[in-house]
């Protein structure tokens, strides 16, 4: 009894170790050596950048990205721990947290969000309420409490402003948009920046808080006479009711993504250098005839020196970072009006290029980087053939290779007539996610030079008096497929089998014992 | 129309009960009328479809001492348990049939199980009192639910009852532990005083004594000839001899059935039935 | 010699539980340790003054924490939750288990059961998109009406984001929960100490109160405290409803007033802390909330065993 259950526990282990290697075999996507590009941070652009997920698989499918958001403090704390490439943040970072980063920093602006004030009256149409920024302070104070309020009514003569208590609804947890909210607050008037000031998160001395913009947008749509604030996305989106606001030229704006732009253009001349303190930057009361005067950049961060960051280990994966980001800011931004988000201004790009120019790898320049040159030497070509397939091998180097074999699923064994620097083109149906070269038993440093859909290219030194160069890699071309399947097939079978089986004679053992 | 007056005719003759105790003739009105406590009549018992009491007749005369005696499972907890309509409470339990507590039948309608269960009163096969109330409480539960205040009247009582049960001298320093905290023995006793303190017209024991050595036995055994006087006993016991010296009358029953009814003497003596007999004289099974 | 050696399975047993008796310990101490090394700062800047400061501002150049609005937001809307969800809870209980045929009761404890496994996020959901509203028009709203003016426990126009709102919320949630403990705590006695109860003609009700609640007091207790400790750490729930005020204004002065409890200032607050003082005072609260809880344990545990002593069961 004892012993047939051990063989089975055998036997069944054995047939999961079976039928998992030809899983791994195929599983060629997942073994593919592809760069992710980890991010984390605010959670208002990560609709833009999901869509930057998904379309930049067309542009560079060997790129994949990973976004988390977790929120603008959560972006800066990952960012400045390492734990991610990239952070995002709605703010910028301040002076203390600039001074605990271990590195400089670049701040790129990716998109820009602008806050509306939503409010639920009845009797007051959609869009129809006008408000000033100091009148809009007082009621978040909880100076101005009616809606009939004299300051409101002297700007909005015509609409039947009821004789009711304003309920102000914020956002409770922290959020870049309440930064820009109190930013604004802060920035128009001086009460409020005493009392309160700007953060994530403040003292609110009165209303309801609710989670999220959705949380806010609910809170409003079911309290009567309420007012609070959304992102504009949100607020076009949802179809709430906002105000128009009074800008820095008097004119009173209504939020759209054009005078968002406005007010961010407007802006662009005083915006610093990428790798400039950003901490007081603020779009908020833009100049401008036509800006809306609640607006705000959301930030990408990155190291000026990329390898600041151990996760990014190697050159190839600092390109694929630095190209990411300079397809957002510019190809990108196609995605951004469908998604009622407001797409960067020139001036804002070309700033952006600019500070992606001054970005490093181990020192050097990371954009400007031209592939190092080809060695010196003669073009070859050899070729191998496993299971009816031919594979071919190119090359560059002052000697040739001589030969190519295949070990299925463990390494490319390449021949060589000579030794020094050679650069070989490896196709990937017969090699993949290149790990290790190695000259017998030495491992030899490589180079990956380029990587393209169909083929690997990669440099290295053959090392003086070895002429044989293995090259291990995640996937290499297996053996036979249909063997594996037919030993999978048979050993499921004989599972079936062999229970079926083995149930009998139990159950027929059972009823002697009893 | 004939108004019987409790006991105006003269009780039922051994004889009678010899050629009747399975299919009885009296009514319930008559047998009142002759001075019988407790009439059942056509009582039927199950447990989900299983039957436990099958067509029970007989009667109980007041102020007597009725022993019910059978092998383990014919039925004798569930028939008592039907007298004061506590059997109804076990869930897929039903009952059919009639008891009469003097000239009422207890499961007639509009009739209130709360106040029939106050006139008879019961002790159980195990012993159950609650442990979170004291001694004294336990003894006085009964009384308070009946609305009883007078802390006098309740002293009293409660000391009468536990002299009643046979416990008074040994718990009367200690009234105050918990129900709990004291022997099985005495739990039992104590559980006969709390029924006592009632005051019932009608005491249902199942086997009270099983728990007891022979002395505590002895002691209840004693009590039972004493509270005679003031009321009606039905006893269940295991024990032939108990039921041979405390009980006026006996019941022996088998699979549900009531097998013999008569007086004690006559059913220990000279029992009508084989089957009686094999099981008095111990040749059972 | 053969018998005074134990046998390899005990001894591997034996391992087994000191191993997972030293983890949990080890855990406590892990969790404490790093508990107070995250709360430091904010003690550096407050000091103790931090356990009864009302202020919260998490402006950077201005910061300025105390936990006591929290704890008191914490401790009223359990309370609420308690005060309704008790009464409510032991009559479900009972409902099922002494009264409702078993046609009725069965089903009942079953969606008992089904309504403690949600997850509180749905009561949340549910509590901000239907059940706020229902509570203003139908309840709030009226009671202000009609005691707004003279008691000062109503005396605030009502939004149905408050600390009733919470209360009841949670007294929503944590019912089916106390109810189906207390349901297996009544389900437990035995059969025998009704059947005593009714033997004295006992009603149905003073079986209840008189015999059962007495006998299962000790479990009733249990099965509550574990209600009280899912309401004073419900996050999620709260978080929606509670209207999330900040600082002095999260006292609750009224039934109506916006507040805040401790956990749900931490799950609000955490992901944006980007001042080390901040992230601190929210570990504080933390360790002010685990100090809490264990508080209401103890308390509770005490209860217990002073129950327990009064009646020294045991035998049957
Ligand atoms: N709660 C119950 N559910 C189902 N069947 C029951 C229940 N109680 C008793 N019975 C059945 O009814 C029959 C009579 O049981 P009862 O307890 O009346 O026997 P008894 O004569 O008192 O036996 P004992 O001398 O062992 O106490 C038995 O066959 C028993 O299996
Ligand atoms: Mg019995």
């Amino acid at each position: 009894m004892h012993t047939d259950k051990r063989t089975l526990a055998w036997l069944v282990a054995g047939i999961l170790l079976v039928s998992i290697t030809p899983l791994t075999m195929s599983a060629k996507a997942f073994a593919q050596s592809g760069i992710t590009l980890n991010g984390a941070g605010a959670t208002f652009p990560f609709p833009l950048i999901d869509e930057w997920r998904v379309r930049y698989q067309d542009v560079q499918p060997d790129v994949a990205l990973n976004y988390q958001s977790i929120g603008s403090g959560g972006g800066i704390r990952q960012f400045t721990e390492k734990t991610v490439d990239f952070g995002a943040t709605d703010a910028p970072l301040n002076a203390n947290q600039t001074s605990s980063l271990p590195g400089q920093a670049v701040h790129i602006p990716e998109t820009i969000g602008s806050v509306v004030a939503a409010y639920n009256v009845i009797g007051i149409p959609d869009k129809g309420l006008k408000l000033t920024g100091p009148i809009l302070a007082d009621i978040f104070l909880g100076k101005i409490t009616k809606w009939d309020d004299p300051k409101i009514e002297e700007l909005n003569p015509d609409l039947p402003l009821p004789a009711q208590d304003i309920v102000v609804v914020h956002r409770a947890e922290g959020s870049g948009t309440t930064f820009v909210w109190t930013s604004y607050l802060s920035k128009v008037s001086t009460e409020w920046e005493v009392q309160v000031g700007r953060g994530t998160s403040v003292q609110w001395p009165t209303g309801l808080g609710a989670q999220g913009n959705e949380g806010v947008a609910t809170t409003i749509r079911d309290t009567q006479y309420a007012i609070g604030y959304v992102e504009l996305a949100y607020a076009l989106t949802t179809g709430m009711d906002f105000a128009f606001i009074e800008n820095l030229a008097g004119q009173f704006i209504e939020p759209t993504l054009d005078s968002t732009r406005a007010a961010v253009a407007a802006s662009a001349p005083t915006l610093p250098k990428g790798e400039e303190s950003w901490s007081n930057v603020s779009l908020v009361n833009a100049l401008g005839q036509e800006s809306y005067p609640i607006a705000s950049f959301s930030y990408l961060l990155l190291y000026k020196e990329l390898s600041t960051n151990p996760q990014i280990d190697s050159v190839e994966k600092a390109r694929a970072l630095v190209d990411f980001v300079s397809w957002a800011i510019t190809d990108g931004q196609e995605f951004a009006d469908d998604l009622s988000y407001v797409p960067l201004p020139e001036q804002v790009v070309t700033l952006n290029q600019e500070t992606l120019k001054g970005i490093t790898f181990n020192g050097q320049p990371v954009i400007e980087t031209t592939p190092p040159p080809p060695p010196e030497g003669e073009p070859f070509t050899v070729t191998t053939s496993l299971d009816g397939t031919s594979y071919t091998v190119t090359g560059t180097s002052t000697f040739t290779a001589t030969e190519v074999d295949i070990i299925p699923e463990q390494y490319v064994r390449i021949t060589f007539d000579g030794d020094g620097e050679v650069e070989l083109t490896l196709p990937k149906a017969m090699i993949d996610g290149i790990t290790t070269v190695k000259a017998g038993s030495e491992t030899l440093d490589h180079e990956m030079v380029s990587s393209s859909a169909s083929s690997t290219t990669i440099k290295f030194t053959v090392p003086e008096g070895s002429s044989v160069v293995d090259i291990q890699g995640a996937m290499i071309v297996p053996e036979f497929e249909f063997v594996a399947l037919l030993i999978l097939a048979t050993a499921i079978v004989g599972v079936i089998g062999f229970t079926r089986f083995r149930g009998n004679a139990m159950g027929v053992g059972f009823g002697k014992r009893m | 129309m004939i108004n019987y007056q409790k006991g105006s005719i003269a009780a039922v003759t051994s004889e009678e009960y010899a050629n009747s105790s399975v299919d009885y003739k009296l009514s319930s009105a008559q047998a009142y009328a002759r001075g019988y406590k407790v009439s059942i009549r056509n009582l039927n018992s199950w447990f989900g479809v299983k039957q436990a009491l099958k067509n029970i007749n007989f009667d109980v005369k007041e102020n007597t001492i009725t022993s019910m005696i059978g092998p383990s499972g014919c039925g004798k907890t569930t028939l008592i348990r039907c007298l004061n309509r506590m059997n109804e409470m076990t869930p897929g339990a039903a009952v059919k049939g009639s008891v009469y507590l003097d000239d009422v039948d207890i499961y007639a309608n509009g009739i209130d199980p709360v106040t029939i269960k106050r006139r008879i009163g019961m002790v159980f096969q195990k012993p159950n009192p609650f442990p979170t109330m004291s001694i004294y409480d336990n003894v006085a539960a009964g009384l308070k639910l009946n609305g009883i205040r007078d802390k006098k009247l309740i002293n009293e009582i409660v000391e009468e009852s536990l002299r009643g049960a046979a416990l008074w001298d040994e718990v009367k320093g200690e009234l105050g532990k918990p129900g709990s905290s004291i022997s099985g023995g005495q739990q039992q006793r104590l559980c006969i005083a709390r029924a006592l303190a009632m005051q019932p017209e009608v005491l249902l024991m199942d086997e009270p004594t099983s728990a007891l050595d022979p002395i505590a036995s002895a002691k209840i055994e004693e009590l039972l000839n004493d509270l005679k006087k003031d009321l009606t006993i039905i006893i269940v016991t295991h024990n032939m001899q108990q039921a041979a010296r405390v009980s006026d009358y006996t019941a022996f029953m088998y699979l549900g059935e009531m097998v013999e009814y008569g007086p004690t003497k006559q059913i220990f003596e000279n029992p009508q039935k084989e089957l009686t007999e094999r099981y008095i004289s111990g040749k059972f099974g | 010699m053969f018998l005074g050696k134990k046998r390899k399975g005990d001894r591997i047993f034996r391992w087994v539980v000191i191993g997972a008796s030293g983890y949990t310990l080890l855990m406590l101490v892990l969790v404490a340790f790093s508990v107070i090394e995250g709360a430091i700062p904010v003690f550096s800047l407050e000091g103790l003054s931090f356990f009864i400061g009302t202020d919260w501002n998490p402006v950077e150049g201005r910061e300025s924490y105390g936990a006591l609005p929290y704890v008191i937001g914490t401790l009223v809307t359990a309370g609420i939750a308690m005060v309704i969800g008790v009464p409510i809870s032991l009559g479900i209980a009972v409902f099922i288990s002494e009264i409702a045929p078993p046609k009725v009761g069965t089903p009942v404890a079953y969606v008992i059961e089904v309504l403690a496994a949600i997850p509180s996020i749905i009561y949340g959901l549910w509590a901000l998109l239907v059940f706020r509203i229902w509570l203003l028009d139908l309840i709030e709203r009226p009671l202000y009406q009609a005691f707004g003016g003279t008691l000062p426990f109503f005396a605030k126009a009502p939004f149905g984001l408050d600390v009733f709102t919470a209360g009841i919320v949670l007294a929503v949630m944590i019912i089916p929960i106390i109810s189906s403990i207390s349901r297996e705590i009544l389900k437990a006695i035995p059969n025998s100490q009704r059947e005593a109860a009714y033997s004295l003609g006992a009603t149905r009700w003073e079986t209840v109160r008189k015999v059962l609640f007495p006998y299962a007091k000790a479990g009733l207790l249990g099965a509550t405290v574990i209600g009280l400790g899912r309401a004073v750490g419900e996050t999620i729930l709260v978080t929606m409803v509670i209207g999330n005020a900040l600082g002095i204004a999260a006292i609750p002065t009224t039934l109506f007033s916006q507040s805040n409890t401790i956990s749900s200032v931490i799950a609000s607050q955490f992901n944006e802390a980007v001042t080390p003082f901040h992230s601190s005072a929210l570990i504080a609260l933390g360790a002010v909330l685990f100090v809490l809880t264990m508080g209401i344990n103890i308390g509770a545990q005490l209860l217990v065993s002073r129950m327990v002593k009064v009646v020294p069961g045991g035998r049957e």
